[in-house]
């Protein structure tokens, strides 16, 4: 297993993180090594973690050896998330592998689900891109607090209607092949602590780094120092999982401490207060973290961060003279900002088996699509943000 | 819930799953089995399905092009452009008119992604372009243009036409690519169409295309005659607007509804030219149309003509000088003005001569064949950066 272990990561380390380290050894030895400039192959981070789960369960005698090498090829490269997540581990699908069975129902499930999905990415994704990237690539001593902001929160809802929609669009493209793939969102938005955020976001990852890392490492059932030990390496790996760049790795550590203090004492402080105010907490945090997550250099970190706290007037003038066509995005934000919290969810619960209401349903899914078609034909806008994970 | 119920939701499932399959399918096989050669709206050749190609593969620019040619054959593919473009432009133009109405002199407005305006007027413009975006290629038209000039004996004159690129209007500052020009060009022939504020240029461009409108080319005209010859200039009898139109600059928004003005000209009594295009009797341009058929619709190349490779105006009066005018669309306005000061005036468009007329352009060969007198080189900062429109000596 670990021959087999260190195969796998030094597969992902030579092509996502030995430029990282070349880089840093210059630095810190003043050496001048050239930087390789390996072509990031797609998805590596996601089959990497999905391998690693199949080797370590089957180590562990959770699961079968697949003996079948189609099969397990087809676990590997399954098309449906081998980009873009979620990560499914072999468990989930073992049985589907070789006996899965498509009907009708599933079908129609995964096409629904599918163009949610594409809908999230297509209109809602790639315009908060807009204006995210406005924000964080053109800024200028025009920008101050309020129009930074703005871009931390589009940014915000860029990443997760983007990367929701992604699985959005694994979860149904696999359905309709016969596949039941886990969730891997569930609002994050509405959490009321960091610890529920991460129960809610990217669930495939930090459920993979629960059972991977953490509990093996110990998890809680150890002294206090290993006990902090264990989240730091877990926080710090998920940082770098993101991403070869020391942002991710703060961004990384950043929830690491964060969790730290919630499970020492933050927690039981936020179950006292107002659920509005600890979901404020949280949605702040969330915001400041991915500005620590998005910013292109740490610098421009700082300087966010600064205005974000620091109260800096906005020329919107002089702003919107120049971004004038971007600010189109801006009448996405409300219907971004509705959907990321569960209103539909529950009509969806409510009125799922109602005719009328599957009728209306359909309808607005194809209108949704053919807005979607019209996008991709118009707009030329279409960047995938965890292609780079 | 009952059955016939969770039958009839599945139905109604079914039919969306199929009309969803169509959508999909019906738009694939169009694009592999229908599709359009020229698009229209676009103004270009259409992008067509690529055939499979690993190392194009591999490149990533087979995937570009697939993802081009649904953009272009896809069904109702223009129709669904339009409608993008207008609601994609309608937001900009209503949020310019309510935030910039009291704040909209000496700025320049981003109306779209490639829509600039300036001032209250929703003119539009393009930023100042300034030589070091691309010295190499200014130095290497120079150097051609020099090269040119050693190579020959017959006089030759240069006019250099500013226009927005050459200067900033919030702030008046000048480019500088004509000084630029001046001094590293080894001619004293060498002249500009002077622009050095805003309304200037708002007084001899026009508000949606990029060509210069009936003043300016009238006013380069008259600077031009004064240049090149003893004559007096020929006088417009009379000053009409055609139907409204919208030029280039507007065609790049994608959405040309939202920027119009009214095509306005001078009208002159021309001598009776006879007129050779690409080697074929002709006319050139349709100002005769135009003036009588006020509703059609009009452009900067319908009514004065078009790029072409050769044009050959006669004007019949061999106790004129001949007249090579090497130039692009900017001079397309003044080419029948100019010939009535000359025997014959020789136009080419280097970027079409070879094409249309099947012949490699020669330079000193065709001024000895034409017994060409005099050589105008002319036209804007584009012209004096392409190499398409170096000479061969």
């Amino acid at each position: 297993m670990i021959i087999c272990i260190i195969l796998v990561v030094g597969n992902l380390i030579f092509f996502k993180y030995i430029d990282f380290f070349i880089e840093n050894f210059n630095i810190i030895f003043k050496s001048n090594i050239n930087v390789l400039s390996i072509v990031l192959p797609i998805g590596i981070s996601f089959y990497t973690f999905q391998i690693l789960s199949y080797i370590i369960d089957l180590y562990n005698k959770k699961i079968k050896v697949q003996k079948n090498i189609i099969s397990l090829s087809l676990y590997v490269s399954l098309f449906p998330q081998l980009i873009a997540g979620p990560i499914v581990r072999y468990e989930t699908i073992e049985d589907e592998i070789d006996n899965r069975k498509e009907n009708i129902d599933d079908i129609i499930k995964g096409v629904k689900r599918f163009i949610i999905g594409l809908s999230k990415k297509i209109i809602l994704a790639n315009q908060m891109a807009i204006m995210a990237d406005m924000i964080f690539n053109n800024h200028t001593l025009s920008f101050g607090t309020s129009i930074i902001w703005l871009g931390v929160l589009a940014y915000t809802l860029q990443i997760y209607f983007d990367f929701s929609g992604y699985s959005d669009m694994a979860i149904g493209l696999g359905r309709i092949f016969g596949f039941h793939f886990l969730e891997n969102f569930n609002y994050p938005y509405i959490s009321t602590s960091v610890t529920e955020f991460w129960r809610r976001w990217h669930i495939s990852l930090s459920s993979w780094f629960r059972d991977y890392i953490y509990i093996p490492l110990g998890g809680n059932r150890v002294n206090k120092i290993k006990w902090l030990r264990n989240i730091f390496i877990v926080w710090l790996l998920t940082g770098f999982w993101h991403g070869a760049a020391w942002n991710f790795i703060i961004w990384g550590l950043f929830y690491g401490i964060l969790l730290i203090c919630e499970k020492t004492f933050l927690d039981k402080i936020l179950k006292k207060l107002p659920k509005f105010i600890s979901w404020l907490y949280t949605i702040i945090i969330i915001m400041i973290g991915w500005t620590i997550f998005r910013a292109n250099n740490l610098t421009e970190l700082l300087y966010f961060i600064k205005v974000m706290f620091i109260y800096h007037k906005t020329d919107w003038l002089t702003i919107l003279a120049d971004n004038l066509i971007n600010f189109n995005s801006i009448f996405f934000l409300i219907p971004a900002i509705v959907l990321s919290f569960p209103i539909f969810k529950k009509v969806q619960e409510k009125y799922s088996n109602n005719i009328i209401y599957t009728i209306i349903m359909n309808i607005i899914l194809l209108g949704l699509l053919s807005v979607c078609i019209v996008y991709l034909i118009s707009s030329k806008y279409n960047p995938f943000i965890y292609f780079r994970f | 819930m009952n059955n016939k119920k969770i039958k009839n939701i599945k139905k109604i499932d079914i039919v969306f799953v199929v009309i969803v399959l169509l959508i999909l399918f019906g738009g694939l096989l169009n694009v592999i089995f229908n599709s359009d050669e020229i698009n229209y709206y676009e103004n270009r050749t259409a992008y067509q399905m690529p055939k499979i190609n690993i190392s194009k593969m591999l490149k990533g620019e087979f995937q570009n092009e697939v993802e081009l040619s649904f953009s272009d054959q896809l069904p109702l593919a223009t129709i669904l452009k339009k409608g993008y473009n207008f609601i994609h432009n309608i937001t900009p133009n209503i949020m310019a008119d309510i935030v910039f109405r009291n704040n909209c002199s000496n700025r320049y407005i981003k109306l779209g992604d490639s829509t600039l305006s300036f001032g209250c007027n929703k003119n539009l413009v393009y930023y100042d372009s300034y030589i070091y975006y691309a010295k190499e290629a200014f130095d290497n038209r120079i150097k051609s243009i020099n090269e040119t000039l050693a190579n020959t004996t017959i006089d030759t004159y240069i006019y250099y036409i500013e226009k927005d690129t050459d200067l900033n209007f919030a702030t008046n500052k000048k480019t500088g690519v004509y000084e630029y020009l001046k001094d590293n060009i080894n001619s004293n022939n060498i002249y500009n169409f002077e622009i050095n504020n805003f309304d200037e240029f708002s007084q001899y461009f026009y508000k949606t295309d990029h060509h210069w409108n009936y003043k300016g080319s009238y006013k380069a005209y008259t600077e031009l005659v004064n240049i090149l010859t003893d004559d007096n200039p020929l006088v417009a009898v009379a000053e009409e607007c055609i139907n409204d139109f919208s030029g280039s600059k507007a065609s790049f928004s994608g959405a040309r509804y939202f920027y119009k003005e009214p095509f306005c000209v001078y009208k002159f009594e021309y001598p009776n030219y006879t007129i050779t295009i690409n080697g074929e009797d002709g006319k050139y341009g349709n100002e005769d149309y135009h003036l009588n058929n006020k509703n059609a619709e009009v452009s900067y190349a319908s009514f004065y003509g078009d790029d072409y490779g050769e044009i050959i105006i006669d004007n019949n009066n061999q106790s004129k000088p001949n007249i090579l005018v090497i130039g692009e669309s900017y001079d397309n306005a003044i080419l029948k003005l100019l010939a009535s000061h000359f025997n014959k005036t020789y136009s080419v468009d280097l970027r079409n001569y070879e094409r249309e007329t099947g012949n490699k352009f020669e330079y000193t060969k065709y001024l000895k064949e034409n017994n060409i007198n005099k050589v105008l080189l002319i036209g804007n900062i584009d012209y004096f950066k392409m190499k398409e429109f170096n000479l061969e000596v």
